[in-house]
C-alpha cells in the first residue's frame, strides 16, 4: 500500500521533505518527480524512493523546457554574478519582451488567433509511471504538491478512487 | 468582533518560517479578544502560458470529496491552492488568488465584519474584487520595488490603495517611498503600523563580551539582500581582523551554490555555515550562539530580523536600509552600528572593529526595552483594534 508523493518544480522540494518527514507512512513511500534534480538542494532522506519519470532524451524534445531551463540557468547566473550581472539583467529584460511581443504578434497574424489559450494535454511520463508503480505496488494516496499535473493525477486516481491531496 | 485575514505568507507544518509576522499580528489579536481567521492563497505554477479551466476544476474536484485535502486548515489557517503561469507578474497572481479564494468560499463560507489583506498587491487587489465589506490593506514587502516597476502593477496599485477602507504601512519610510512614487496621485492618508516583534520567543542573552567573532545574518538569500557584499566583508575581516570568526546563515535562497563557491575559493568554508531557513522557534538557539548580527540589505520596509536580534542581545552592524531609520536609528549608539548604503568592505570591517572596540558603551538592555514599548504584540494589537472598532462603527 504505498503512498506516491508528486512534484513537479524545485521551488517546493523543501516543503516537500519537511512534509514527507513530518507525516510518517507507515507503508513505503514513492516520489514521482520529472527529474531527480529537483531535490539538488533540498534535505531529502535517503530513506524515500524517487522515481524520475522523464530521461534526458525526453528533457531535449521538449523545447518550452529546453527554452524555461535556459532562461532560469541565465537569470541565475546573472543574479549570482557580481556587478555586471543586474546590468545585464536589465538589458535582457528591456530587449526579450520586445522581441516576444513581436515574435506572438507575427504568430497570431499567421494563425488568425489563439486556438490553443487554455489548452492542456495529460502528462503522458507521469500517467505511464503512476500505472507502472500502481501495477507493482497498489497506491493508495496520492500526495500532490503543484497544480500542473493535478489533472493528469486525478486522470489516474478517480477511476482507481485513490485518496488525493493537495499540499 | 470578527475579523479575515487574507495573506499569502504564514507558517505551516512544512513551511514554518514563512510570515512569522503575520502570524505574531494575527496571534495579538486572538489575545486580544478577537475572533480571527486566515486565508492564505498560494501561487501555484502552471507550465502554460493561460490558465486552463481543468485545474480550477480539479481542485473542485479534489474538494468535493474533502474539504480539508484541497483547504487544507491548521488551526485558524486555511491554505488555498491558486494555480497561474510560471512567471506570472503581480496582477495575473492576483487574478489567481481571486478565483482560488473564491473557490475556497463556496465551500468554505466565512462571516467576518472586517477583511485585513496583507499586500496590496497580488492580495489587496484579489480581495478588493471579491469582498464588499470594510477593507483594510496592510503593506510590508520588501519587494515592493520591483512589483511597482512594472506600470500596470503601478496603476492597479494605487487604485487599489484609493479603494481601501484604510491603508497601513509598516513603516514612514515605507509611507514616503509610495508618496514619492505616487505624489500627489495618492490622496489615502495612509496609517503607521508596524510589525510585531515576537519577544516571547526570544531569550535576553546578557553577554559578557562582544567579540564580533559569531557573525549571523538570517534572511534570504538574495543578491538584493546584500548576501555578496557580506560574505566579501566576512573574508575580510576573517583574513585581516579575526581569523577565528565564524559566519552563520539562516535562510535559503538562489545564491547558496555562489555562497558555497565563494567561500571554498577563498578558503573560508569551514567558517560559513548555512543551516537553511529554520522554523521562529529554532532562531533562539541561533542567536544564543551568536555576538553580532551583519544585515546589509539597500531596502527593507521594516527589517525584522534586525529587531529579532536587538531584543536577543546581539548588536547589529545594518545599512541605513529604509526600515531602520524608523525602527532602531535613535538607539543605534546602544545596539549597534548604521552604516551609509555605499559602504565598502573596508567600511564595514572598520565599524565592526570600532564598535568591538567600545563595547563598553552598548546597552543591548536598554535597547530590547526600548523596541518593546513599541513593537510588542500587545503595542500592535491595540493599535489594530482602535482601527477596526472605528471601521465598524
Amino acid at each position: 500500500m504505498t503512498r506516491a508523493v508528486i512534484i513537479s518544480y524545485p521551488i517546493r522540494a523543501t516543503e516537500c521533505s519537511t512534509y514527507l518527514d513530518s507525516n510518517a507512512y507507515e507503508g513505503p513511500d514513492i516520489i514521482l518527480c520529472p527529474y531527480r534534480n529537483i531535490f539538488r538542494q533540498a534535505d531529502l532522506s535517503k530513506s524515500y524512493s524517487v522515481l524520475a519519470y522523464r530521461n534526458r532524451t525526453s528533457f531535449f524534445l521538449s523545447k518550452q523546457r529546453v527554452l524555461t531551463t535556459l532562461k532560469y540557468q541565465m537569470k541565475h547566473s546573472l543574479r549570482s554574478s557580481l556587478v555586471i550581472g543586474p546590468i545585464l539583467e536589465k538589458i535582457y529584460k528591456f530587449i526579450v519582451p520586445r522581441i516576444r511581443g513581436f515574435v506572438i504578434k507575427k504568430s497570431r497574424n499567421g494563425s488568425g488567433g489563439s486556438e490553443s489559450r487554455g489548452s492542456w494535454g495529460t502528462n503522458e511520463h507521469l500517467l505511464r509511471a503512476l500505472r507502472s508503480v500502481h501495477h507493482k505496488e497498489p497506491i493508495v494516496k496520492i500526495v500532490v504538491f503543484d497544480i500542473c499535473d493535478l489533472p493528469t493525477i486525478l486522470k489516474f486516481a478517480e477511476p482507481l478512487e485513490i485518496e488525493t491531496l493537495i499540499r | 468582533m470578527k475579523i479575515q485575514v487574507v495573506s499569502p505568507w504564514y507558517p505551516n507544518q512544512y513551511s514554518p518560517y514563512s510570515g512569522k509576522f503575520v502570524h505574531s499580528q494575527v496571534h495579538a489579536l486572538i489575545d486580544n479578544d478577537m475572533d480571527v481567521t486566515v486565508e492564505v492563497p498560494r501561487h501555484m505554477p502552471l507550465r502554460d502560458r493561460h490558465v486552463s479551466k481543468v485545474f480550477q476544476d480539479s481542485i473542485v474536484s479534489v474538494a468535493s470529496k474533502n474539504i480539508d485535502h484541497a483547504f487544507p486548515t491548521r488551526q485558524e489557517a486555511t491554505f488555498i491552492p491558486c494555480p497561474s503561469p510560471i512567471n506570472s507578474g503581480a496582477l495575473e497572481i492576483a487574478t489567481a488568488y481571486e478565483t482560488g479564494i473564491r473557490t475556497k468560499r463556496d465551500f468554505l463560507p466565512y462571516d467576518s465584519d472586517i477583511v485585513h489583506a496583507h499586500l496590496v498587491l497580488p492580495t489587496g487587489l484579489a480581495t478588493k474584487r471579491l469582498d464588499d465589506r470594510p477593507i483594510v490593506i496592510t503593506e510590508h514587502q520588501s519587494n515592493l520595488k520591483n512589483v511597482l516597476s512594472d506600470p500596470r502593477s503601478q496603476e492597479a496599485y494605487l487604485e487599489v490603495v484609493e479603494s481601501a477602507d484604510v491603508f497601513v504601512c509598516v513603516s514612514e519610510f515605507l509611507k514616503d517611498y509610495l508618496i514619492d512614487i505616487f505624489g500627489s496621485r495618492l490622496s489615502k492618508t495612509i496609517e503607521i503600523i508596524p510589525n510585531v516583534v515576537d519577544f516571547n520567543s526570544l531569550d535576553f542573552i546578557q553577554r559578557e563580551r562582544y567579540e564580533s567573532l559569531s557573525w549571523i545574518y538570517v534572511g534570504s538569500l538574495f543578491q538584493h539582500k546584500g548576501i555578496v557584499r557580506l560574505l566579501k566583508t566576512f573574508n575580510m575581516y576573517k583574513r585581516h581582523v579575526a581569523p577565528r570568526a565564524t559566519l552563520t546563515l539562516v535562510g535559503t535562497g538562489p545564491l547558496i551554490p555562489w555562497v558555497e563557491k565563494y567561500a571554498k575559493r577563498k578558503g573560508i568554508r569551514d567558517s560559513v555555515f548555512l543551516v537553511g531557513a529554520q522554523p521562529h522557534e529554532n532562531l533562539r538557539n541561533y542567536f544564543s550562539k551568536a555576538d553580532l548580527l551583519v544585515h546589509l540589505s539597500k531596502f527593507e520596509t521594516f527589517g525584522i530580523v534586525s529587531l529579532e536580534a536587538i531584543a536577543s542581545g546581539i548588536p547589529v552592524v545594518s545599512f541605513h536600509n529604509g526600515g531602520s531609520e524608523d525602527t532602531w536609528k535613535n538607539i543605534a549608539g546602544l545596539c549597534g552600528r548604521l552604516l551609509d548604503d555605499c559602504s565598502k568592505e573596508r567600511d564595514i570591517v572598520d565599524a565592526i572593529i570600532d564598535l568591538t572596540k567600545h563595547a563598553d558603551d552598548l546597552d543591548l538592555h536598554a535597547a530590547r526595552s526600548n523596541i518593546k514599548e513599541k513593537f510588542s504584540d500587545y503595542a500592535v494589537a491595540s493599535k489594530l483594534s482602535t482601527i477596526y472598532r472605528r471601521l465598524i462603527s
